[in-house]
């Protein structure tokens, strides 16, 4: 009924603009939303619309060993990283915004520098370093790399948290006879810990999703289940890759909902 | 507990006399680039003091209580609480409470864990916490929110948690930034009361920053009145308001009129000057040292309830003539605005009841004042 009332009042541009809005988020979200059908398909190979219906593809997707293997590795490299980057991120976040660094500008640059530079590049290089030094194929070598393309989303997160918490807070802390470890861990700590939260979430997210650089630094014993999903879609195509896809697809969305909703908790 | 307080805090008040000084300043400098904040001031509190830091915007209030606080570092000078110098100490090894303007609560924290914590961080025992806590509490009335976060809190019932949270530790001295600044007047008002009541029972000493000169009439033993980074004048409420020391102090306490005006004879302390519009009269401020030389330029200092107003009835009369401008009435007295011959603006504040029958604004009047009651200040505006 509400929305019949500001419908009517809205000028003829702005049903234009909410028409763009839909049609961009429906651009964005088929392709995504068609590998879920694909999924339960009664066929051999990936074909649209699906003919059938079964939940073969999942049963070898939590079955098949090779599948398992790739999963749990991501999943390991990917809690690796979260406590690395939450770690190193919010430390870094702390000494960018309330430390008195000496070219802070240029850190806080070379910081984001992995969000802008083509993901191709970064893995190329870091291919060329981590061959000699045996890290390709191995668990340290992804958490490495993937703690450096991680970081980044951590400290733009906490940094904000830290920019909206008003010092006088830690001071009054100091003031009131604290260290300033006790008012870190009693003040500080409690109050920026969901935008914590929420960075560790893009954390896991930025690892478990990475596809490039993964591509490049898997081994034959330990790849990542995007690596696998690459090699599947060129050699077998068959729907077990949009079961995959659509299992992950879920899981993102509830962790995304969580860091949201923990987020939103914090703000009020 | 609560039967022993008042005897506990005769005995704190007794041994902060005893103890004699609470806070000394000396030749405190603090600079920032090309900006002096704090020029050499010093400055010595006694316990249980009430002193307030009273100065214009940027004249470095909040400067000199944040090096008191351990939060800015004075370039030179020196820094002591009781025996003690705190010039280096660290801000949390100071033990010197400091109430923010915007209170700094912890949001996360309830009324009662706000309070705890600096007993807490000095790892004071729960039983002889708790106990502290209520009284804590009690004094500042808040007893039933002690659950609360300070979001469910109002801004005065939030003052008073700072407060509270102030006090519990019984540091020798607090420092308080403006603590009123962000409350309306009328709660501003009340809690000025609230505080210097509490004030005088716990015999605590305070260093009080405000930019509000009624404010810190009211409730200081002493004032200390800043510009431009140097110390003006300290003194009793009263002293400020009677003899100023310069110009700058006479006009930023209280209301003052100020007129310009060149020295035309000396006799003794008595100064004649000639102003706009004939003859003012006045006593030469007692550090004016033989700056009133006939011909130089200097100012008459007179409050508006010292100025007589009579009607112009033609014939020569003693005083400036005018125009009466503008009638203000404020309640027990009415302002009335002159404006001298040659356009300044004079204010004479006459009791509402013996108000000037028949004046009425463009009335042709004449201002004068007995000499006692004007000091004369050397140089121009
Ligand atoms: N961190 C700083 N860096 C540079 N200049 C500063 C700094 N802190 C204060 N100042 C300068 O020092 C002077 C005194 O400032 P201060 O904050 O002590 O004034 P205040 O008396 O508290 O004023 P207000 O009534 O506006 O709070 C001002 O000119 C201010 O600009
Ligand atoms: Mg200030």
């Amino acid at each position: 009924m509400t929305d019949g009332a500001t419908g009517a009042r809205a000028s003829g541009g702005e049903w234009l603009f909410h028409a763009i809005c839909v049609l961009v988020l429906l651009f964005l979200m088929v392709p995504t939303l068609l590998i879920v059908p694909m999924s339960f398909s009664a066929t051999a190979y990936l074909t649209f619309p699906p003919a059938g219906f079964s939940f073969e593809w999942y049963h070898t997707f939590l079955t098949d060993p090779e599948w398992i293997d790739a999963t749990l590795f991501s999943l390991r490299v990917a809690a690796l990283t979260t406590l690395a980057s939450t770690v190193v991120g919010t430390m870094g976040a702390l000494a960018l915004v309330r430390g008195r660094l000496p070219g802070r500008q240029t850190i806080e640059a070379l910081l984001l520098a992995p969000l802008i530079v083509p993901p191709i590049i970064v893995a190329i290089g870091v291919y060329l370093q981590f061959a000699p030094l045996g890290l390709t194929g191995t668990l340290p070598g992804f958490v490495l790399i993937h703690t450096a393309l991680a970081v980044p989303y951590v400290v733009l997160v906490v940094s904000a948290a830290l920019q909206r918490l008003p010092p006088s807070l830690e001071m009054a802390g100091l003031n009131l006879g604290g260290s300033r470890l006790a008012c870190f861990r009693r003040i500080t700590l409690p109050l920026i810990a969901p935008s914590i939260l929420a960075g560790a979430v893009f954390a896991f997210l930025a690892s478990f999703d990475e596809t490039v650089v993964s591509f490049f630094i898997s081994g034959v014993e330990h790849k990542t289940v995007t690596r696998k999903l690459f090699e599947d879609i060129e050699f077998n195509l068959s729907p077990v890759i949009a079961a995959a896809s659509t299992v992950f697809v879920v899981s993102t969305i509830l962790m995304m909902w969580l860091a949201d909703a923990s987020k939103k908790a914090a703000t009020q | 507990m609560l039967r022993e307080r008042p005897a506990a805090a005769a005995a704190r008040a007794a041994a902060a006399t005893v103890s004699g000084l609470a806070v000394g300043i000396s030749e405190v400098w603090r600079r920032y680039g090309p900006v002096t904040a704090v020029a050499g001031v010093s400055l010595d509190v006694a316990a249980g003091e009430f002193v307030s830091l009273l100065g214009p915007s940027g004249s470095g209030k909040t400067t000199l209580l944040m090096m008191l606080a351990g939060f800015e570092q004075p370039q030179s000078g020196r820094l002591t609480v009781g025996e003690r110098d705190i010039t280096r100490v660290a801000p949390n090894k100071r033990n010197v409470a400091m109430v923010f303007q915007r209170y700094a609560l912890f949001p996360h924290m309830t009324v009662a864990e706000n309070i705890a914590f600096p007993l807490r961080m000095r790892r004071i025992g729960r039983a002889e916490r708790e106990a502290r806590i209520r009284r804590a509490l009690d004094m500042v009335k808040l007893e039933a929110q002690a659950g609360r976060k300070p979001a469910e809190l109002s801004g005065g019932q939030q003052q008073r948690v700072a407060l509270a949270r102030a006090i519990v530790f019984e540091p020798p001295v607090i420092l308080m930034d403006e603590p009123l600044g962000a409350l309306d007047k009328k709660l501003r008002q009340h809690m000025q009361i609230e505080l210097k009541q509490l004030q005088r029972r716990l015999g605590a000493t305070v260093i009080y920053v405000t930019h509000d000169q009624e404010e810190a009439l009211t409730m200081s033993d002493r004032v200390a009145v800043l510009n431009h980074g140097k110390l003006v004048q300290l003194g009793p409420p009263r002293a400020l308001y009677d003899q100023p020391a310069d110009a700058f102090v006479a006009d930023f306490i209280g209301e003052m009129n100020l007129l310009p005006g060149t020295v035309r004879a000396m006799t003794g302390e008595l100064c004649t000057l000639a102003v706009d519009g004939g003859t003012a009269v006045g006593m030469a401020a007692s550090n004016s040292d033989g700056q009133l030389a006939s011909g130089k330029p200097a100012r008459v200092a007179v409050r508006p309830e010292h100025v007589e107003l009579v009607a112009a009835s033609g014939a020569a009369q003693d005083g400036l003539p005018g125009q009466l401008a503008e009638i203000v009435f404020n309640g027990a007295t009415t302002a009335m605005l002159v404006e001298l011959a040659g356009g300044t603006m004079l204010r004479a504040d006459i009791s509402t009841r013996s108000s000037l029958a028949g004046l009425h604004p463009g009335s042709p009047v004449v201002a004068s004042w007995a000499a006692g009651a004007a000091l004369v200040f050397p140089g121009a505006a």
